[in-house]
């Protein structure tokens, strides 16, 4: 197995640190979902905390687990009163600049991103159609042209149909990888939302 | 001392300066809730429990690295600083296992203490945990990484206190952080010293002893020091390893002096249940510590007497009967205590069994003599050939108490068939001639060591005691499978008899005889007969010519302590023997005039372990064998030692003696304390550093004759280690003690302020 190192960033300047929690952010900052950004935010910062602080080393993983979570259509009322309550925790009680710097992007997400991560936990919902649970893939009967390609590419056997007929997605079993949207020469796989 | 003035939640406290606030208010008994500090331990503010709001400053303080200064207003419990502290909680306690009531630390935990006192559950937060399985792969200790919450307590003390730096923060394949073994190695991989500092400083169940390592005691540095606890009279152990490892022998022999006036018959003797204890025996074998001991005792100066501890005078008089470990260690702290000893022993030489039961090859004449003749220059004056019938009289002679410690010098012979022909001995009876001979030859002439020599060993005419004489003849068969058995199988063959054979009921494994014994016996040329019951011993004009045995196909004790065997069908046969020797046990010879209440075993009934009881309860008297009721009050009476508790060890007689001494001076007036210090006190340095070799040690051997060689005389067997492997066997010790110096931490409860 091999070791891997951990940061140290007690001894570190805090330009370094605020640099290296930056870059992390730059890595996201395109996102448009603010909930997924956190979740991918905060799962890389917590892979690089040095983790002896309380605050740091679980409130970040707290953050990973708590976005992830509500991409995945399971949040929960009074969810987004604790990832503001860890952030802010963070930027004030962190020991290092580390947990702060980290703590005040994500405090900024969510606080600017409020709207968003209450669709998500409450509409389920997620208007930037980037979280995949939230979205349901369908073959466009008009368009469909019963060729079977998106079946056949289909890992998770999600479509049904064969060759000549009206293609069916089944949104249980789909696992948003978009192999289909690919393949489809008739452009007949759509994803809209649903309302 | 320069000191300065802080307010804490409006108290104002006097602090030395140089101190953290959190330092400082829990010296107060002001509370504030902490984990990760650890009043051993260097402070760093991880777990961002003791976070305090210091006036006049915009940031939060963790009050256990934050420096008391002057004029310093803190808070400590404020709202926000509240709501800070149960999210730290939560977090930790999202990624802990929440069984507490499974967990062996329940009740005894840091943290369930604190969910207690803050509050708190982890029904906002989503779980964590990152399942790992319970680590029980080191010999010692059980991790379990789903209840630590990484508050590195033990990484600093494995680091800054001990030095060895085993643990540290470790990125885990998921890149968690986790308190792991370096390079997640296993503890021996990385020269883990399992000292047990982690285990002791773990607010949590993360690090556990396992399961058997230590007997649950309320004394915590018996509990924590199995050596110490298991012996009888609770030797420092760790304490004279410790001193021999460094070389300090004459500290070391004083050690072991605290507590035995015994410490070279012990050396070679003692049935040392510290090493059945020692928890080095978990990684690779049990320190030698007796044959460590012997070593002291080698040593031994007499540097110790400087120190030893004499009361004045009381002028009280006190009667020893029998001078066994179990009379003598009495009486000698007696006469420490101030009080008038005379030990009345029947045999012409005192000590006992030391003297008169174990042979003299496993302990030499010359290491008893001199202990008994630093005894009796504490003042202890010991009459030998003195037998006591009637404790009357001896109340008559002015004895103000009498301690009986007779031992248990009474063989006992099986009610079989030619039990009591003319060739069957008893154990105690034959290895006391053969004792008393060698006694006596080394009485009369220190210098030579009295052994037998063939020529007249066959013949064993016993002129100077009474009694008739053992014949030994060739073929010996010894019935019993302890200790004492391999005593009497070893003595015949050094006394030339040619074939011995030791029978006995149990099977090689239950046999109570010590694993060294059966060794040497065998390497002595002594058959060992095995799962065998005796019907009979035959009988060829007059004399015993065998014994019939039948063999046993397994055997309990029923609940009234019966023997229940089952017995192979058509097994019997007949051992041919012109010797036979009983081994099975002995009894306490207590004289029926005595009056003292006997139980099972013919063993003296005590009230306390000390104190007799007296059999007619009207008047509380003892009669005298003529009848005349007289002056001897059971309040008078003590017993102590193998009398009470049957055949037992040198050690628990030492322990059984100090014991009798300490009640009897208390009832003489005394303060009952006989403790004494013959070392001076140093607290041992609590850094082990690194050492690659250590859990690679192997126990020395001490050096024995040759098989071959010893049987021809009674010289002592095993060798005494040289300096150098006594101090590398020393330095095999695990230090357990260590662990007793390490603060336990007070829980919030313990506070006034909290």
């Amino acid at each position: 197995m091999a070791l891997k190192e951990r940061m140290q960033w007690k001894q570190a300047e805090k330009e370094t640190i605020s640099d290296f929690v930056r870059s992390g952010f730059d890595e996201v900052a395109e996102n448009p979902c603010p909930v997924d950004q956190l979740k991918a935010f905060s799962d890389r910062l917590r892979r690089t905390s040095c983790g002896e602080c309380v605050i740091c080393r679980e409130g970040i993983l707290q953050l990973y687990t708590l976005s992830d979570t509500i991409t995945q259509g399971i949040g929960r009322d009074g969810d987004i009163d604790v990832l503001r309550e860890i952030s802010a925790d963070m930027v004030i009680g962190s020991g290092c600049d580390y947990g702060k710097e980290a703590g005040k992007y994500a405090q900024d997400m969510v606080v600017k991103g409020q709207e968003q991560f209450e669709k998500h936990i409450k509409r389920k919902r997620c208007d930037a159609l980037v979280c995949k649970k939230f979205i349901y893939y369908y073959a466009a009967p008009d368009k469909c042209i019963g060729c079977h390609q998106c079946a056949s590419v289909c890992e998770p056997h999600a479509i049904a149909g064969s060759e000549g007929m009206i293609h069916v997605v089944d949104p249980a079993v789909c696992s948003r990888c978009g192999a289909c949207i690919a393949v489809c020469e008739a452009g007949a796989i759509k994803k809209p939302v649903r309302p | 001392m320069k000191t300065v003035s802080i307010t804490i939640d409006g108290h104002v406290l006097e602090v030395e300066e140089g101190k953290s606030i959190l330092h400082a208010a829990l010296e107060a008994d002001l509370y504030i809730p902490h984990l990760c500090h650890h009043p051993d331990l260097p402070d760093l503010g991880e777990c961002r429990l003791c976070v305090v709001e210091i006036e006049g400053d915009s940031e939060i303080r963790t009050s256990c690295t934050t420096k008391a200064l002057d004029g310093m207003v803190v808070r400590t419990k404020t709202d926000r600083l509240n709501a800070m502290r149960r999210l730290s909680m939560e977090l930790m306690l999202a990624n802990h296992v929440d069984d507490c009531t499974t967990c062996p630390k329940y009740l005894k935990c840091e943290l369930q203490s604190l969910i207690q006192y803050l509050e708190v559950s982890t029904s906002r937060l989503r779980r964590t945990l990152n399942s790992v399985p319970v680590n029980t792969a080191n010999p010692l200790f059980v991790r379990d990484l789903n209840r630590c919450v990484s508050c590195g307590r033990c990484i600093r003390v494995c680091r800054e206190v001990r030095g060895v730096d085993v643990l540290d923060f470790q990125m885990t394949q998921e890149d968690r952080i986790v308190v792991d073994v370096r390079n997640h190695h296993s503890m021996a991989e990385e020269n883990c010293r399992f000292c047990g500092a982690c285990v002791e400083v773990c607010p949590t169940g993360a690090l556990q002893d396992k399961e058997g390592v230590f007997k649950p005691n309320l004394n915590r540095e018996l509990e924590l020091i199995p050596c110490k606890s298991e012996c009888p009279a609770h030797t420092d152990v760790p304490k004279y390893i410790r001193a021999i490892k460094e070389g300090r022998y004459q500290d070391a022999i004083a050690v072991i002096r605290e507590k035995a006036p015994f410490p070279h018959s012990l050396g070679y003797v003692c049935m040392a249940f510290c090493e059945s204890v020692c928890r080095r025996k978990e990684i690779n074998e049990a320190l030698s510590i007796r044959e460590l001991k012997k070593f002291a005792a080698v040593q031994d100066q007499g540097l110790w007497r400087d120190k030893a501890r004499f009361k004045p005078k009381s002028g009280k008089k006190v009667a020893v009967v029998g001078g066994g470990p179990a009379g003598l260690t009495a009486a000698y702290y007696l006469a420490k205590a101030g009080h008038d000893v005379i030990v009345f022993e029947a045999a012409p030489v005192a000590g006992g069994m030391l003297s008169t039961g174990i042979p003299e090859y496993r302990l030499p004449r010359e290491a008893v003599q001199a202990e008994i003749a630093e005894i009796e220059k504490a003042g202890v004056r010991i009459l030998t050939n003195a037998r006591v019938t009637s404790l009357t009289e001896l109340k008559d002679q002015g004895f103000h108490k009498i301690l009986i410690a007779i031992g248990a010098g009474a063989g006992t012979r099986l009610p079989i068939k030619g039990a009591d022909l003319p060739n069957v001995y008893e154990n105690i009876d034959f290895l006391r001639k053969v004792s008393l001979r060698d006694s006596i030859t080394l009485r009369n002439s220190m210098t030579q060591g009295g052994s037998v020599s063939l020529e007249d060993s066959v013949s064993l005419e016993d002129s100077v005691s009474p009694g008739e004489s053992i014949t030994l003849g060739e073929r010996v068969v010894v019935l019993g499978g302890g200790n004492v058995a391999f005593d009497c199988a070893r003595s015949a063959v050094r006394l030339g008899a040619k074939e011995v054979s030791v029978v006995c009921l149990e099977n090689r494994e239950a046999m109570t005889a010590s694993e060294d014994e059966i060794r040497e016996g065998l390497e002595e040329g002594i058959r060992l007969i095995n799962g065998r019951t005796f019907l009979a011993i035959e009988e060829t004009n007059g004399r015993a010519a065998g014994v019939t045995c039948q063999e046993v196909a397994s055997f309990r004790f029923d609940e009234n302590r019966r023997l229940q065997m089952e017995l192979k069908p058509h097994s019997e046969h007949v051992i041919p023997a012109d010797t036979v020797i009983f081994a099975a046990g002995q009894r306490p010879e207590v004289p029926e005039e005595w009056q003292l209440a006997v139980g099972r075993g013919n063993l003296i009934i005590t009230e306390d372990g000390v104190r007799v009881i007296v059999k007619e309860t009207e008047g509380k008297t003892v009669q005298t064998g003529a009848g005349e009721e007289n002056s001897v009050k059971a309040k008078d009476l003590y017993a102590a030692g193998d009398a009470v508790y049957g055949t037992h060890s040198v050690i628990r007689a030492i322990a059984a003696g100090r014991k009798a001494a300490s009640e009897i001076d208390l009832d003489l007036g005394g303060n009952g304390d006989i403790e004494e210090k013959l070392t001076e006190e140093a607290t041992p340095s609590p850094y082990l550093g690194k050492d690659e070799e250590f859990l690679r040690l192997e126990r020395e051997q001490a050096t024995e004759e040759p098989a071959e060689a010893r049987i021809m005389n009674f010289k002592e067997v095993s060798h005494c280690f040289p300096d150098t492997n006594a101090c590398s066997e020393a330095g095999r010790c695990l230090q357990c003690d260590l662990r007793t110096q390490i603060t336990r931490p007070k829980l919030w409860v313990h506070y006034k302020i909290k």
